[in-house]
């Protein structure tokens, strides 16, 4: 069963569909939730509400890639989670790592977000990964976007571990300056 | 901005970027003989067997970055430190017999012929120097012209006394620096180390076993025997090119450790990413 035909079921409201995007994407979901939150309960609550978020945005919402669309979900949802986590100084996963990984190319204090400039912002960060050779790009994108640790990232693309460590250094630096470069506060 | 707030805006980053990381076309990585070729025809800087990005990048010149030789990095968050045990006892001489064996002094000269290269290694940290004796050796040499031990010893401390033997210079008994043996012959001894299970760091291709002991030093107090303090001594054995090496050092700190063998290995000195 192929994205549309589980779309068209979400469309008809036949609860078959969550069965069926959990059985195609649920590990993509686990595996954001997972990393930012460690295992466990915490983790398996955001996967479920995943899915159910899912269920309630479509329709209207029609995913071009539900596989991104159901891990994009998850991830935000397991990073709210964690915000309020730390709020309660309990915590897991390789998020907080990958924070203060990514406080070398952003270190601001918190300022009010204008949607226009997030948007701004994630056009050009797409425009950067564009440019990135496919294997540096997928190590970034499986470090910020998946959290996943830097040892399951160097058995995924079969490198060593201070392979991947530095490739991401270097990307880091070269993100950041991208940024500045194009007039971007960070 | 945060990079909490960062974090959250790269959520939103193309589908096709979020699906792709998660299925790599790993490439087959090619043998260090191969990549040494390839990378001599390609006039490489840095000693093939240790160069950080060969193999897929630069022999594939159809690669969009094919050339983009960077510069040779470790990071120390992967590399391991075994603890070794302190009591560990020196390995007893091998005797050979004079009737049989010649013992032969060889300059600096003669032992860079031996060894087809300068064994100064890239990287020293600063503030040591090299030993009058530093890169010489007796090779053991039997009658019929085999060479039986050929190890070498590099010292480089902060300070030495007037027979060559290293020197504390800041009041705490012990010398600042290392020392590396050098051989062809694999003859310069294993470290003892606390546990069964042994974990190598990969560095540029070749691993590297590292070491960490907290040694104690005197004075020890004569009532209860506790030492003054305690110093870090660290070690790395590893083969490259054929050679093996090991590296013994005393109060340095472990990012200079690394530093050093990883300079060895790649033949110029490396970036250490903390």
């Amino acid at each position: 069963m192929d994205d549309s035909e589980i779309i068209s079921m979400f469309f008809k409201r036949d609860e078959r569909a969550i069965e069926e995007a959990r059985r195609r994407y649920g590990s993509i979901c686990r595996a954001a939730a997972e990393n930012i939150l460690g295992r466990g309960e915490d983790a398996d609550e955001c996967v479920s509400d995943a899915f159910l978020a899912a269920w309630e945005s479509i329709p209207p919402q029609r995913p071009a890639a539900l596989g991104a669309y159901l891990g994009k979900t998850a991830r935000n949802l397991a990073i709210n989670r964690l915000r309020a986590m730390r709020a309660q100084k309990r915590g897991g996963g390789e998020a907080e790592a990958v924070f203060d990984e990514m406080s070398t190319v952003v270190h601001g204090a918190p300022s009010p977000e204008a949607a226009a400039e997030r948007r701004e912002l994630l056009r050009a960060v797409n425009g950067f990964l564009a440019s990135l050779p496919p294997e540096r790009r997928g190590m970034f994108v499986c470090r910020c976007w998946y959290f996943d640790s830097i040892s399951d990232i160097a058995r995924r693309y079969g490198r060593s571990e201070n392979y991947v460590s530095v490739s991401l250094n270097r990307t880091r630096a070269k993100l950041r300056k991208y940024l500045i470069e194009r007039g971007f506060d960070v | 901005m945060t990079s909490e707030e960062f974090i959250t805006v790269f959520g939103g980053i193309d589908d096709d970027f979020v699906l792709q990381a998660r299925s790599p076309a790993v490439k087959k990585r090619v043998s260090p003989a191969l990549s040494a070729v390839c990378l001599a025809a390609c006039a490489a800087a840095a000693v093939l067997a240790g160069v950080f990005y060969e193999n897929t990048t630069v022999l594939s010149p159809d690669a969009p970055h094919a050339l983009e030789i960077n510069a040779p990095a470790v990071a120390m968050s992967s590399v391991t430190f075994n603890e070794l045990d302190p009591l560990a006892p020196d390995a007893a001489r091998a005797y050979y017999d004079p009737e049989l064996y010649d013992t032969v002094a060889l300059d600096g000269e003669t032992v860079r012929e031996y060894y087809g290269r300068d064994l100064t290694p890239p990287y020293v940290p600063e503030g040591l120097s090299p030993s009058e004796s530093s890169g010489t050796a007796q090779f053991i040499i039997g009658k019929d012209g085999t060479v039986a031990e050929d190890t070498v010893w590099l010292h480089y401390y902060r300070d030495f006394y007037a027979d060559g033997s290293p020197m504390p210079d800041d009041g705490i008994p012990i010398p600042r620096g290392f020392t590396l043996g050098v051989s062809k012959l694999g003859l310069i001894g294993c470290c003892l180390y606390l546990h069964d299970e042994v974990s190598a760091t990969d560095i540029a291709g070749t691993e590297v076993t590292f070491g960490h002991c907290a040694m104690p030093y005197g004075p020890y107090a004569p009532e209860t025997h506790e030492p003054s303090g305690y110093y870090d001594l660290y070690t790395a054995e590893f083969t490259v090119g054929g050679v093996s090496y090991k590296l013994t050092a005393e109060r340095l700190t472990a990012e200079d450790v690394v530093r050093t063998a990883a300079s060895i290995i790649c033949g110029e000195p490396v970036d250490i990413i903390k």
